[in-house]
């Protein structure tokens, strides 16, 4: 080993870093190397004025401001209007705002155009509780294409996927690999829709990706309903409820491969 | 687990590597609250093997926005020249107030605010690499992970920072012997 590889490798030396190989061979060369023996002195006594320095603390004021916002964000929000306006927020992550309010006037700017912006959505979302949902399943569905979002577990195994959900659902969806029917199963994850929190099964089929939303029905009398197909903003969904639980499957696949894919998975989940 | 449980615990961590970064107070407080923002906006309970990474790699890429806004990159100062050249000129604005550059680094009478001058002047990706290593104790891997790049440029950036720091400790020591 020369001086020239040490005066990189000393610090992953100094940093605990090394493989078991290239330390020993490093400890041979401070052994028979003045100079960089010198040098790794030096660096140990820099490390120590270093990790002397104080730590900055958060400011109470900044930590207030973040508990605030959060407290103000909390999904569990009584006030009815707000709580109606959340989910469409949350369908636009780009566009939407989360400022925290300070003392400065800009802050103030933002926040009132936070406000602004809210009372927009609320218009906007008038036509129903139908389509402010659809756009929740777009967003999920839309979140879970981005970079490795698209599963919490990842597995083709649904003896792991079901335990899996068991753990953090209450209630757990059925979960079925259907890759003989020509809709293998890719993974799960967890998601926030309509005010609960949801199972997201994700199944592929050929290229494309299916979102399958289930969470309980909120009135066990609800009973039972048909798969019915919509679409909204150029994605298909079918809606199904069976046993006290919802189902939203949501994919950019034609309305037939969709209720394909709710018939066997239905069939596959029954018997 | 709960966004606030998971990664307000870690609040002064993201502060301090923030303050690391702007080398300002309210700068420092701005990138926080919007690393809080976005952090908030994207969390959905995964994040839970390591919050502590998640919020400090979120906390560095808000720092970088921010630096962009600002336009700063050209202004970044080099510490070797400024070291090398005490004429050298450096953009004035990016640096704290009361002042920190190596010569009034160097110039310092008490050690502690020397050093935290000399790591302020380390030009960025030196810099973040040495606080994630020594304030925050994290392993070369999660470097690597939180500034997106191979573990091996973590190691080079390392010693490079310290070699920097290093060079201008003996500096500072050989002006106090001649005065």
């Amino acid at each position: 080993m020369s001086c020239a590889d040490m005066t990189v490798l000393l610090h992953g030396m100094l940093d605990g870093e090394l493989d078991v190989v290239n330390a020993v061979r490093c400890e041979e060369h401070l052994e028979n190397c003045p100079a960089c023996a010198e040098e790794y002195r030096k660096q140990k006594e820099l490390r120590v004025a270093i990790r002397r320095l104080p730590k900055a603390v958060a400011s109470e004021q900044l930590r207030q401001r973040i508990q605030d916002a959060i407290a103000s964000e909390a999904p569990s929000q009584p006030n009815p209007q707000v709580a109606s306006a959340a989910p469409v927020l949350a369908l636009a992550p780009k566009q939407r705002r989360w400022r925290l309010p300070t003392a400065t006037p800009w802050w103030g700017a933002a926040f009132s155009m936070a406000a602004l912006a809210a009372s927009l959505v609320v218009f906007i979302a008038a036509p129903g509780d139908q389509t402010i949902l659809q756009r929740e399943l777009i967003a999920g569905h839309v979140r879970s294409l981005q970079a490795n979002h698209l599963t919490d577990v990842t597995t083709s195994d649904q003896h792991t996927v079901k335990p899996w959900f068991n753990t953090k659902l209450d209630v757990a969806p059925p979960v079925v690999d259907l890759a003989g029917q020509g809709f293998p199963l890719v993974g799960g994850r967890l998601d926030y829709l309509d005010n609960h929190v949801a199972a997201a099964l994700v199944y592929r089929h050929q290229k494309h990706v299916i979102n399958l939303f289930v969470w309980p029905a909120a009135d066990a009398g609800d009973g039972e309903a048909e798969p019915q197909i919509s679409s909204f903003q150029g994605y298909n969904f079918c809606h199904w409820r069976r046993s006290g639980m919802n189902f939203w499957a949501v994919s950019d696949l034609n309305a037939a491969g969709l209720e394909e894919f709710e018939r066997v998975y239905t069939k596959e989940t029954s018997s | 687990m709960q966004f606030s449980d998971a990664v307000l615990p870690y609040l002064d961590d993201a502060y301090d590597l923030a303050r690391w970064l702007t080398r300002d107070r309210n700068d420092a407080e701005d990138v926080v609250q919007e690393a809080y923002s976005r952090a908030f906006k994207f969390f959905d309970g995964s994040k839970s093997t390591n919050p502590r990474a998640w919020i400090l790699t979120i906390v560095r890429n808000s720092f970088y926005t921010w630096l962009k806004d600002k336009r700063a990159h050209e202004a970044e100062p080099l510490l070797e020249d400024a070291v090398g050249h005490p004429d050298s000129p450096y953009e004035p604005e990016l640096w704290d107030p009361d002042q920190i550059s190596p010569e009034t680094a160097l110039s310092r009478k008490d050690d502690d605010n020397a050093v935290r001058m000399l790591i302020e002047a380390l030009p960025v990706q030196f810099r973040e690499a040495l606080v994630l290593r020594e304030f925050d104790e994290l392993s070369y891997q999660e470097i690597a992970e939180i500034t997106a790049v191979p573990i091996g440029t973590v190691m080079s950036r390392l010693a490079r920072a310290r070699r920097l720091l290093q060079t201008a400790w003996q500096e500072r020591q050989k002006r106090e012997c001649d005065v």
